[in-house]
Protein backbone atom coordinates (compact mmCIF):
# COMPACT_ATOMS: atom_id res chain seq x y z
CA UNK A 1 0.00 0.00 0.00
CA UNK A 2 1.08 3.20 -0.78
CA UNK A 3 0.11 6.73 -0.28
CA UNK A 4 1.35 10.08 -1.96
CA UNK A 5 0.44 13.92 -1.48
CA UNK A 6 2.19 16.74 -2.72
CA UNK A 7 2.13 20.25 -4.55
CA UNK A 8 2.66 21.21 -7.87
CA UNK A 9 3.47 24.93 -8.79
CA UNK A 10 3.81 25.88 -12.31
CA UNK A 11 5.97 28.75 -13.35
CA UNK A 12 5.73 29.87 -17.23
CA UNK A 13 9.12 30.98 -18.46
CA UNK A 14 8.40 32.66 -22.08
CA UNK A 15 7.57 29.45 -24.17
CA UNK A 16 8.65 27.41 -21.21
CA UNK A 17 7.31 26.03 -18.37
CA UNK A 18 8.83 25.31 -15.00
CA UNK A 19 7.03 22.88 -12.92
CA UNK A 20 7.98 22.52 -9.06
CA UNK A 21 6.98 19.75 -7.51
CA UNK A 22 6.96 18.69 -3.42
CA UNK A 23 5.46 15.41 -2.62
CA UNK A 24 5.29 12.77 0.61
CA UNK A 25 4.79 9.25 -0.01
CA UNK A 26 4.44 6.31 2.58
CA UNK A 27 5.12 2.75 1.26
CA UNK A 28 3.86 -0.22 3.09
CA UNK A 29 4.95 -3.38 1.94
CA UNK A 30 5.06 -6.41 4.03
CA UNK A 31 5.02 -10.38 3.37
CA UNK A 32 7.13 -12.93 0.74
CA UNK A 33 9.41 -10.13 -1.06
CA UNK A 34 8.04 -7.31 0.35
CA UNK A 35 9.88 -4.53 2.39
CA UNK A 36 12.63 -1.51 1.49
CA UNK A 37 15.87 -1.07 2.19
CA UNK A 38 17.53 0.54 5.08
CA UNK A 39 20.34 1.47 7.07
CA UNK A 40 23.85 1.02 6.07
CA UNK A 41 23.69 -2.63 5.95
CA UNK A 42 20.54 -2.85 3.47
CA UNK A 43 18.05 -4.83 5.59
CA UNK A 44 14.86 -5.10 5.05
CA UNK A 45 11.87 -2.62 6.43
CA UNK A 46 8.06 -3.09 5.85
CA UNK A 47 7.73 0.66 5.89
CA UNK A 48 9.39 3.48 3.86
CA UNK A 49 8.94 7.04 3.76
CA UNK A 50 9.78 9.52 1.04
CA UNK A 51 10.07 13.11 0.89
CA UNK A 52 10.14 14.27 -2.45
CA UNK A 53 11.13 17.44 -4.36
CA UNK A 54 11.79 17.86 -8.07
CA UNK A 55 12.00 20.59 -11.06
CA UNK A 56 10.58 19.90 -14.59
CA UNK A 57 11.21 21.66 -17.39
CA UNK A 58 9.80 21.53 -20.10
CA UNK A 59 9.45 23.35 -23.75
CA UNK A 60 7.30 22.92 -26.28
CA UNK A 61 7.26 24.40 -29.56
CA UNK A 62 5.63 24.30 -33.01
CA UNK A 63 6.15 25.16 -36.51
CA UNK A 64 3.38 26.52 -38.71
CA UNK A 65 3.80 25.67 -42.06
CA UNK B 1 -24.19 34.16 -42.78
CA UNK B 2 -20.70 32.36 -44.66
CA UNK B 3 -19.40 29.09 -43.28
CA UNK B 4 -15.48 27.31 -43.32
CA UNK B 5 -12.75 28.60 -41.66
CA UNK B 6 -11.58 30.07 -44.76
CA UNK B 7 -14.39 32.44 -43.75
CA UNK B 8 -12.45 33.98 -41.35
CA UNK B 9 -10.50 36.69 -43.57
CA UNK B 10 -11.17 40.45 -43.17
CA UNK B 11 -10.97 42.59 -45.67
CA UNK B 12 -8.57 45.68 -46.44
CA UNK B 13 -10.49 46.94 -43.34
CA UNK B 14 -9.72 46.39 -39.76
CA UNK B 15 -11.36 43.64 -38.74
CA UNK B 16 -12.12 42.72 -34.92
CA UNK B 17 -13.19 39.38 -34.55
CA UNK B 18 -15.77 38.36 -31.39
CA UNK B 19 -15.66 33.87 -31.28
CA UNK B 20 -18.99 32.97 -30.12
CA UNK B 21 -18.57 30.93 -26.51
CA UNK B 22 -21.92 31.05 -24.30
CA UNK B 23 -24.45 32.93 -24.81
CA UNK B 24 -23.32 34.96 -21.70
CA UNK B 25 -19.75 34.97 -23.03
CA UNK B 26 -20.54 36.12 -26.04
CA UNK B 27 -22.46 39.01 -24.75
CA UNK B 28 -20.13 39.87 -22.85
CA UNK B 29 -17.70 39.88 -25.68
CA UNK B 30 -20.24 41.85 -28.42
CA UNK B 31 -20.86 44.45 -25.03
CA UNK B 32 -17.02 45.16 -25.85
CA UNK B 33 -16.32 44.42 -29.33
CA UNK B 34 -19.16 46.49 -30.79
CA UNK B 35 -17.99 50.12 -29.51
CA UNK B 36 -14.10 48.94 -29.87
CA UNK B 37 -15.63 48.62 -33.55
CA UNK B 38 -17.69 51.24 -33.94
CA UNK B 39 -14.99 53.86 -32.83
CA UNK B 40 -12.23 52.46 -34.81
CA UNK B 41 -14.58 51.93 -37.67
CA UNK B 42 -13.69 48.38 -37.94
CA UNK B 43 -15.42 45.37 -39.31
CA UNK B 44 -17.05 43.26 -36.81
CA UNK B 45 -17.10 39.49 -37.95
CA UNK B 46 -18.61 37.33 -35.16
CA UNK B 47 -17.93 33.70 -35.65
CA UNK B 48 -20.20 31.33 -34.48
CA UNK B 49 -17.74 27.37 -34.07
CA UNK B 50 -20.12 24.88 -35.20
CA UNK B 51 -17.77 21.37 -34.64
CA UNK B 52 -18.68 18.60 -37.46
CA UNK B 53 -17.54 14.99 -37.01
CA UNK B 54 -15.48 14.15 -40.39
CA UNK B 55 -17.81 12.36 -42.43
CA UNK B 56 -19.05 16.20 -43.08
CA UNK B 57 -17.38 17.89 -45.51
CA UNK B 58 -16.18 21.35 -44.10
CA UNK B 59 -17.22 22.87 -47.17
CA UNK B 60 -20.96 21.53 -46.59
CA UNK B 61 -23.80 24.16 -46.44
CA UNK B 62 -24.61 25.21 -42.59
CA UNK B 63 -28.17 26.14 -41.81
CA UNK B 64 -28.44 29.02 -39.69
CA UNK B 65 -29.36 28.18 -35.91
CA UNK B 66 -31.59 30.77 -33.42
CA UNK B 67 -28.18 31.50 -31.21
CA UNK B 68 -26.88 33.41 -35.01
CA UNK B 69 -30.47 35.12 -34.62
CA UNK B 70 -29.74 35.64 -31.11
CA UNK B 71 -26.95 37.45 -31.45
CA UNK B 72 -27.85 39.46 -34.41
CA UNK B 73 -30.51 40.86 -32.15
CA UNK B 74 -28.11 41.60 -29.57
CA UNK B 75 -25.71 43.52 -32.05
CA UNK B 76 -28.17 45.79 -33.41
CA UNK B 77 -29.33 46.30 -29.25
CA UNK B 78 -26.03 47.47 -29.07
CA UNK B 79 -26.34 49.53 -32.13
CA UNK B 80 -23.44 47.56 -34.13
CA UNK B 81 -23.93 45.49 -37.29
CA UNK B 82 -21.83 42.66 -38.03
CA UNK B 83 -21.02 39.52 -40.58
CA UNK B 84 -21.98 36.17 -38.58
CA UNK B 85 -20.13 33.58 -39.66
CA UNK B 86 -20.83 29.65 -38.42
CA UNK B 87 -17.85 28.02 -39.04
CA UNK B 88 -17.49 24.52 -39.45
CA UNK B 89 -14.51 22.67 -38.01
CA UNK B 90 -13.59 19.62 -36.69
CA UNK B 91 -12.04 21.34 -33.53
CA UNK B 92 -12.20 24.44 -31.81
CA UNK B 93 -9.18 25.04 -31.59
CA UNK B 94 -9.08 24.96 -35.33
CA UNK B 95 -10.57 28.56 -35.08
CA UNK B 96 -7.65 29.38 -32.88
CA UNK B 97 -5.42 28.64 -35.33
CA UNK B 98 -7.11 30.42 -38.79
CA UNK B 99 -8.15 33.58 -36.58
CA UNK B 100 -5.20 33.47 -34.73
CA UNK B 101 -2.93 33.61 -38.07
CA UNK B 102 -3.37 37.01 -39.26
CA UNK B 103 -2.89 38.81 -36.10
CA UNK B 104 -6.30 40.45 -35.62
CA UNK B 105 -8.23 41.35 -32.57
CA UNK B 106 -10.28 38.63 -31.31
CA UNK B 107 -12.17 39.32 -28.59
CA UNK B 108 -13.44 36.09 -26.57
CA UNK B 109 -15.92 36.26 -23.69
CA UNK B 110 -16.39 33.74 -20.51
CA UNK B 111 -16.50 33.38 -16.57
CA UNK B 112 -13.47 34.25 -14.70
CA UNK B 113 -12.53 32.13 -12.01
CA UNK B 114 -11.35 33.38 -8.87
CA UNK B 115 -8.91 30.62 -8.56
CA UNK B 116 -8.21 28.92 -12.02
CA UNK B 117 -9.05 29.82 -15.40
CA UNK B 118 -12.44 28.66 -17.18
CA UNK B 119 -12.40 27.09 -20.75
CA UNK B 120 -12.96 30.32 -22.09
CA UNK B 121 -9.68 31.51 -20.40
CA UNK B 122 -7.78 29.15 -22.06
CA UNK B 123 -9.28 29.32 -25.51
CA UNK B 124 -8.31 33.09 -25.09
CA UNK B 125 -5.06 32.18 -23.95
CA UNK B 126 -4.60 29.73 -27.22
CA UNK B 127 -5.44 32.11 -29.23
CA UNK B 128 -3.20 34.68 -27.55
CA UNK B 129 -0.22 32.14 -28.83
CA UNK B 130 -1.48 31.49 -31.83
CA UNK B 131 -0.58 35.19 -32.50
CA UNK B 132 -4.05 36.97 -32.09
CA UNK B 133 -4.32 40.11 -30.15
CA UNK B 134 -7.13 38.93 -27.75
CA UNK B 135 -9.35 40.54 -25.53
CA UNK B 136 -10.85 39.06 -22.93
CA UNK B 137 -14.14 40.29 -21.77
CA UNK B 138 -15.33 39.14 -18.56
CA UNK B 139 -18.99 37.57 -17.54
CA UNK B 140 -20.63 35.76 -14.82
CA UNK B 141 -20.54 35.85 -10.59
CA UNK B 142 -16.82 36.51 -10.60
CA UNK B 143 -16.14 39.09 -12.89
CA UNK B 144 -14.26 41.85 -10.74
CA UNK B 145 -14.13 45.60 -11.47
CA UNK B 146 -10.91 45.42 -12.44
CA UNK B 147 -11.84 43.24 -15.60
CA UNK B 148 -14.90 44.85 -16.58
CA UNK B 149 -15.89 47.58 -19.14
CA UNK B 150 -14.36 50.39 -17.90
CA UNK B 151 -10.89 49.25 -17.64
CA UNK B 152 -11.74 47.11 -20.23
CA UNK B 153 -12.70 50.33 -22.50
CA UNK B 154 -9.33 51.76 -21.82
CA UNK B 155 -7.46 48.43 -22.58
CA UNK B 156 -8.84 48.80 -26.07
CA UNK B 157 -7.99 51.88 -26.52
CA UNK B 158 -4.57 51.21 -26.08
CA UNK B 159 -4.60 47.93 -28.14
CA UNK B 160 -6.24 49.51 -30.93
CA UNK B 161 -3.82 52.50 -31.13
CA UNK B 162 -0.69 50.13 -31.01
CA UNK B 163 -2.59 47.10 -33.50
CA UNK B 164 -1.03 46.61 -36.53
CA UNK B 165 -3.58 46.55 -39.59
CA UNK B 166 -5.19 43.28 -40.07
CA UNK B 167 -3.68 41.16 -43.22
CA UNK B 168 -5.97 41.41 -45.86
CA UNK B 169 -6.30 37.92 -45.98
CA UNK B 170 -6.16 34.51 -43.47
CA UNK B 171 -4.12 31.78 -45.28
CA UNK B 172 -6.15 28.75 -45.42
CA UNK B 173 -5.65 25.85 -42.68
CA UNK B 174 -2.86 24.18 -44.14
CA UNK B 175 -1.06 20.70 -42.77
CA UNK B 176 -0.70 20.58 -38.79
CA UNK B 177 2.25 22.14 -37.94
CA UNK B 178 5.28 20.23 -36.77
CA UNK B 179 4.97 20.40 -32.92
CA UNK B 180 8.76 19.89 -30.94
CA UNK B 181 10.11 20.53 -27.84
CA UNK B 182 12.10 18.90 -24.44
CA UNK B 183 11.79 18.84 -20.96
CA UNK B 184 13.97 17.35 -18.28
CA UNK B 185 13.43 16.65 -14.40
CA UNK B 186 15.59 16.45 -11.62
CA UNK B 187 14.40 15.26 -8.44
CA UNK B 188 15.64 14.15 -4.80
CA UNK B 189 13.92 11.50 -3.00
CA UNK B 190 15.33 11.90 0.63
CA UNK B 191 14.19 8.46 2.63
CA UNK B 192 14.79 9.02 6.20
CA UNK B 193 15.48 4.85 6.00
CA UNK B 194 18.92 5.97 4.81
CA UNK B 195 19.90 2.94 2.70
CA UNK B 196 23.41 2.45 2.09
CA UNK B 197 22.48 1.39 -1.84
CA UNK B 198 20.39 4.71 -2.27
CA UNK B 199 17.51 1.93 -3.86
CA UNK B 200 14.01 2.39 -4.00
CA UNK B 201 13.60 -1.19 -3.85
CA UNK B 202 11.48 -2.82 -7.14
CA UNK B 203 11.15 0.35 -8.93
CA UNK B 204 11.00 0.91 -12.66
CA UNK B 205 11.08 4.89 -12.00
CA UNK B 206 12.39 6.94 -9.55
CA UNK B 207 14.83 3.87 -8.76
CA UNK B 208 17.12 6.13 -6.49
CA UNK B 209 16.58 7.79 -3.25
CA UNK B 210 19.55 9.89 -1.01
CA UNK B 211 20.94 11.93 -4.44
CA UNK B 212 19.82 14.35 -6.52
CA UNK B 213 18.91 12.51 -10.08
CA UNK B 214 18.10 13.01 -13.59
CA UNK B 215 15.71 11.44 -13.67
CA UNK B 216 14.56 12.29 -17.35
CA UNK B 217 15.68 14.20 -20.11
CA UNK B 218 13.82 13.98 -23.28
CA UNK B 219 13.43 15.72 -27.09
CA UNK B 220 10.57 15.33 -29.27
CA UNK B 221 9.46 16.03 -32.66
CA UNK B 222 5.89 15.33 -33.69
CA UNK B 223 3.55 15.22 -36.88
CA UNK B 224 0.24 14.09 -36.09
CA UNK B 225 -1.59 12.27 -39.18
CA UNK B 226 -4.24 14.56 -39.94
CA UNK B 227 -6.77 14.02 -42.97
CA UNK B 228 -5.25 16.77 -44.54
CA UNK B 229 -1.83 15.14 -44.28
CA UNK B 230 -1.92 11.67 -44.02
CA UNK B 231 1.23 10.83 -42.67
CA UNK B 232 2.32 10.85 -39.18
CA UNK B 233 5.73 10.70 -37.23
CA UNK B 234 6.78 10.70 -33.49
CA UNK B 235 10.49 10.77 -32.84
CA UNK B 236 11.97 10.80 -29.11
CA UNK B 237 15.08 10.65 -27.43
CA UNK B 238 15.34 9.96 -23.99
CA UNK B 239 18.14 9.63 -21.31
CA UNK B 240 18.21 9.53 -16.93
CA UNK B 241 17.83 7.20 -14.63
CA UNK B 242 14.12 6.35 -15.67
CA UNK B 243 14.91 5.25 -18.61
CA UNK B 244 17.37 2.50 -17.60
CA UNK B 245 14.66 -0.03 -16.13
CA UNK B 246 11.54 0.18 -17.08
CA UNK B 247 11.10 -1.87 -20.19
CA UNK B 248 13.01 -4.79 -18.84
CA UNK B 249 11.45 -7.92 -17.56
CA UNK B 250 13.27 -9.14 -14.61
CA UNK B 251 12.70 -12.76 -15.71
CA UNK B 252 13.28 -12.71 -19.30
CA UNK B 253 16.48 -11.68 -21.80
CA UNK B 254 16.63 -8.66 -23.42
CA UNK B 255 15.97 -8.00 -27.21
CA UNK B 256 18.47 -7.00 -29.45
CA UNK B 257 19.99 -3.63 -29.64
CA UNK B 258 17.44 -2.44 -26.15
CA UNK B 259 20.33 -0.65 -24.57
CA UNK B 260 19.95 1.94 -28.15
CA UNK B 261 16.10 1.17 -27.80
CA UNK B 262 15.82 2.25 -24.02
CA UNK B 263 16.90 5.86 -25.07
CA UNK B 264 14.01 6.08 -27.46
CA UNK B 265 10.40 7.31 -26.28
CA UNK B 266 7.63 7.01 -28.40
CA UNK B 267 9.09 6.88 -31.75
CA UNK B 268 6.68 5.85 -34.34
CA UNK B 269 5.16 6.28 -37.76
CA UNK B 270 1.12 6.52 -38.43
CA UNK B 271 -1.51 6.80 -41.45
CA UNK B 272 -4.45 8.11 -41.28
CA UNK B 273 -6.51 5.89 -43.37
CA UNK B 274 -9.98 7.50 -45.68
CA UNK B 275 -11.65 4.29 -44.26
CA UNK B 276 -15.27 5.77 -42.71
CA UNK B 277 -14.20 8.23 -40.04
CA UNK B 278 -10.85 7.50 -40.17
CA UNK B 279 -8.81 4.50 -39.66
CA UNK B 280 -5.13 5.72 -38.09
CA UNK B 281 -2.44 2.91 -38.33
CA UNK B 282 0.69 2.82 -35.99
CA UNK B 283 3.94 1.23 -35.98
CA UNK B 284 6.96 1.63 -34.03
CA UNK B 285 7.56 2.40 -30.46
CA UNK B 286 4.26 4.35 -29.09
CA UNK B 287 2.63 5.12 -25.70
CA UNK B 288 1.24 1.41 -23.88
CA UNK B 289 -2.71 1.10 -23.77
CA UNK B 290 -2.45 0.08 -20.60
CA UNK B 291 -2.16 2.40 -17.42
CA UNK B 292 -3.56 5.89 -16.56
CA UNK B 293 0.36 7.13 -15.76
CA UNK B 294 3.09 8.36 -18.03
CA UNK B 295 6.55 7.43 -18.17
CA UNK B 296 6.94 11.20 -17.99
CA UNK B 297 6.82 12.91 -14.62
CA UNK B 298 5.51 15.86 -16.19
CA UNK B 299 2.84 14.45 -17.40
CA UNK B 300 1.64 12.85 -14.33
CA UNK B 301 -0.25 14.15 -11.53
CA UNK B 302 2.77 12.94 -9.15
CA UNK B 303 6.01 13.22 -9.57
CA UNK B 304 6.54 9.45 -8.30
CA UNK B 305 4.62 6.73 -10.08
CA UNK B 306 2.65 3.87 -8.37
CA UNK B 307 2.91 0.92 -8.10
CA UNK B 308 0.74 -0.57 -10.83
CA UNK B 309 2.28 1.93 -13.42
CA UNK B 310 5.99 0.23 -12.77
CA UNK B 311 4.83 -3.17 -12.96
CA UNK B 312 2.76 -2.36 -16.45
CA UNK B 313 4.22 -1.43 -19.66
CA UNK B 314 5.06 2.33 -20.10
CA UNK B 315 5.78 2.18 -23.71
CA UNK B 316 4.73 -0.82 -26.69
CA UNK B 317 6.73 -1.72 -30.03
CA UNK B 318 4.76 -3.29 -32.47
CA UNK B 319 1.43 -1.89 -34.04
CA UNK B 320 -2.14 -1.14 -33.64
CA UNK B 321 -4.81 0.43 -35.26
CA UNK B 322 -7.17 2.85 -33.67
CA UNK B 323 -10.99 3.56 -35.46
CA UNK B 324 -13.60 6.34 -34.26
CA UNK B 325 -16.80 4.97 -34.11
CA UNK B 326 -18.46 7.76 -33.02
CA UNK B 327 -17.89 11.17 -30.91
CA UNK B 328 -17.92 9.15 -27.88
CA UNK B 329 -16.00 5.56 -28.66
CA UNK B 330 -12.62 4.84 -29.98
CA UNK B 331 -11.05 1.26 -30.34
CA UNK B 332 -7.75 0.36 -30.53
CA UNK B 333 -6.13 -2.93 -31.20
CA UNK B 334 -2.63 -4.37 -31.90
CA UNK B 335 0.35 -6.16 -31.91
CA UNK B 336 3.28 -5.88 -29.55
CA UNK B 337 6.41 -7.83 -29.17
CA UNK B 338 5.48 -8.65 -25.53
CA UNK B 339 4.92 -7.69 -22.30
CA UNK B 340 8.15 -5.16 -21.53
CA UNK B 341 8.61 -3.97 -24.64
CA UNK B 342 13.09 -4.44 -24.17
CA UNK B 343 12.47 -7.77 -23.04
CA UNK B 344 12.41 -11.18 -25.49
CA UNK B 345 10.68 -13.88 -23.36
CA UNK B 346 9.66 -15.42 -26.59
CA UNK B 347 9.01 -14.76 -30.44
CA UNK B 348 5.17 -15.05 -30.00
CA UNK B 349 3.71 -11.85 -29.89
CA UNK B 350 0.82 -10.37 -27.55
CA UNK B 351 -2.52 -8.68 -28.47
CA UNK B 352 -3.77 -5.73 -27.10
CA UNK B 353 -6.88 -3.54 -27.11
CA UNK B 354 -8.38 -0.78 -25.33
CA UNK B 355 -11.95 0.88 -25.74
CA UNK B 356 -12.11 4.39 -24.78
CA UNK B 357 -16.09 5.73 -23.94
CA UNK B 358 -16.52 9.07 -22.96
CA UNK B 359 -19.63 8.78 -21.24
CA UNK B 360 -19.69 12.74 -20.40
CA UNK B 361 -18.08 15.79 -21.21
CA UNK B 362 -16.74 14.96 -17.41
CA UNK B 363 -16.47 11.23 -17.75
CA UNK B 364 -14.43 8.77 -19.77
CA UNK B 365 -13.84 5.36 -19.22
CA UNK B 366 -11.12 2.94 -20.72
CA UNK B 367 -11.16 -0.40 -20.62
CA UNK B 368 -7.78 -2.29 -21.87
CA UNK B 369 -6.91 -6.14 -22.17
CA UNK B 370 -3.23 -6.99 -22.95
CA UNK B 371 -3.01 -11.57 -23.72
CA UNK B 372 -0.17 -13.22 -24.57
CA UNK B 373 2.96 -15.10 -23.16
CA UNK B 374 5.37 -14.05 -20.95
CA UNK B 375 7.34 -16.83 -20.54
CA UNK B 376 9.63 -19.22 -22.69
CA UNK B 377 7.04 -21.87 -22.55
CA UNK B 378 4.31 -20.37 -24.93
CA UNK B 379 1.98 -22.97 -24.84
CA UNK B 380 -1.74 -21.28 -24.24
CA UNK B 381 -1.96 -22.35 -21.03
CA UNK B 382 0.95 -20.07 -20.03
CA UNK B 383 -0.73 -16.88 -21.88
CA UNK B 384 -1.00 -13.96 -19.13
CA UNK B 385 -3.53 -11.61 -19.11
CA UNK B 386 -3.73 -8.30 -17.56
CA UNK B 387 -6.75 -6.18 -17.19
CA UNK B 388 -6.74 -2.56 -16.93
CA UNK B 389 -9.82 -0.29 -15.89
CA UNK B 390 -9.91 3.16 -15.59
CA UNK B 391 -12.36 6.10 -15.02
CA UNK B 392 -11.70 9.46 -15.04
CA UNK B 393 -13.87 12.45 -14.03
CA UNK B 394 -11.99 15.80 -15.15
CA UNK B 395 -13.43 19.39 -14.06
CA UNK B 396 -12.11 23.03 -14.45
CA UNK B 397 -10.81 22.20 -10.98
CA UNK B 398 -10.67 18.38 -10.09
CA UNK B 399 -9.42 15.35 -11.80
CA UNK B 400 -10.45 11.99 -10.26
CA UNK B 401 -9.32 9.03 -11.26
CA UNK B 402 -9.63 5.32 -10.18
CA UNK B 403 -7.30 2.61 -12.08
CA UNK B 404 -7.78 -1.06 -11.23
CA UNK B 405 -5.34 -3.42 -12.95
CA UNK B 406 -5.55 -7.40 -13.19
CA UNK B 407 -3.11 -9.77 -13.80
CA UNK B 408 -3.13 -13.73 -14.11
CA UNK B 409 -1.03 -16.33 -15.65
CA UNK B 410 0.34 -20.09 -14.68
CA UNK B 411 3.54 -20.54 -14.33
CA UNK B 412 5.43 -22.85 -16.32
CA UNK B 413 7.20 -24.99 -13.45
CA UNK B 414 5.57 -28.10 -11.70
CA UNK B 415 2.46 -28.18 -10.32
CA UNK B 416 1.89 -25.10 -12.87
CA UNK B 417 0.64 -22.91 -10.67
CA UNK B 418 -1.92 -19.86 -11.03
CA UNK B 419 -0.23 -16.15 -10.17
CA UNK B 420 -2.11 -13.62 -9.38
CA UNK B 421 -1.39 -9.67 -9.59
CA UNK B 422 -3.91 -6.75 -8.71
CA UNK B 423 -3.56 -3.12 -8.28
CA UNK B 424 -5.26 -0.13 -7.85
CA UNK B 425 -5.12 3.84 -7.27
CA UNK B 426 -7.18 6.91 -6.80
CA UNK B 427 -5.62 9.75 -7.72
CA UNK B 428 -7.23 12.86 -7.25
CA UNK B 429 -5.97 16.36 -8.73
CA UNK B 430 -7.10 19.45 -7.27
CA UNK B 431 -6.15 22.94 -9.27
CA UNK B 432 -6.32 25.07 -6.23
CA UNK B 433 -5.28 28.41 -7.66
CA UNK B 434 -4.21 29.52 -10.90
CA UNK B 435 -0.68 27.61 -10.97
CA UNK B 436 -1.18 25.65 -7.76
CA UNK B 437 -2.31 22.43 -7.67
CA UNK B 438 -2.56 19.74 -4.83
CA UNK B 439 -2.80 15.81 -5.63
CA UNK B 440 -3.18 12.68 -2.93
CA UNK B 441 -2.99 9.39 -4.18
CA UNK B 442 -3.92 6.21 -2.30
CA UNK B 443 -2.91 3.08 -3.83
CA UNK B 444 -2.49 -0.86 -3.09
CA UNK B 445 -0.75 -3.87 -5.19
CA UNK B 446 -0.77 -7.16 -4.33
CA UNK B 447 1.42 -9.33 -6.11
CA UNK B 448 0.25 -12.86 -4.37
CA UNK B 449 2.97 -15.35 -6.11
CA UNK B 450 6.04 -13.06 -6.56
CA UNK B 451 5.97 -12.76 -10.33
Amino acid sequence: MAVTAGGEYRVPIRGAQAIVRAEYRVDDSRGAGGGFFAGADNHLTPTQNLFVAALILTYDGAVKR
Amino acid sequence: MSDGLGALSGGGQQTIHVIATTVDGTRAALEAAVPLAKGAAARLVVTVPHVVPYPVDLDAPCEPRFFVRRYKNLIEQLGGSATINVCLCRRVDDIATAVGADGSIVVVGGPVGRWLTSPEERFANRLSHQGARVIFAASGCNVTQRRVAPAMAAALAVLLAVAPRALAQTPPPGPPPLSYGGFIDAGVLVAPNAPENHLFRNRGTTPRVDELEVDMAGAYLKKAATESSRMGVELTAQAGEDARLFGFSATAPNIGGADVLLHLGPTNASYLAPVGKGLTIQGGIFSSLIGYDSLYAKDNLAYTRPWGADYTPYLMLGGNVSYPFNDRLTITAGLVNGYWHLANANHVPSAVGQAAYKLSDRVTIKQALLVGPHQADTDVDFVRTLSDTIVERKTDRVTTAFEYQLSSERVAEPGTPRALWMSAQLPVHWIVSGPLSATVRPEFCWDRDGR
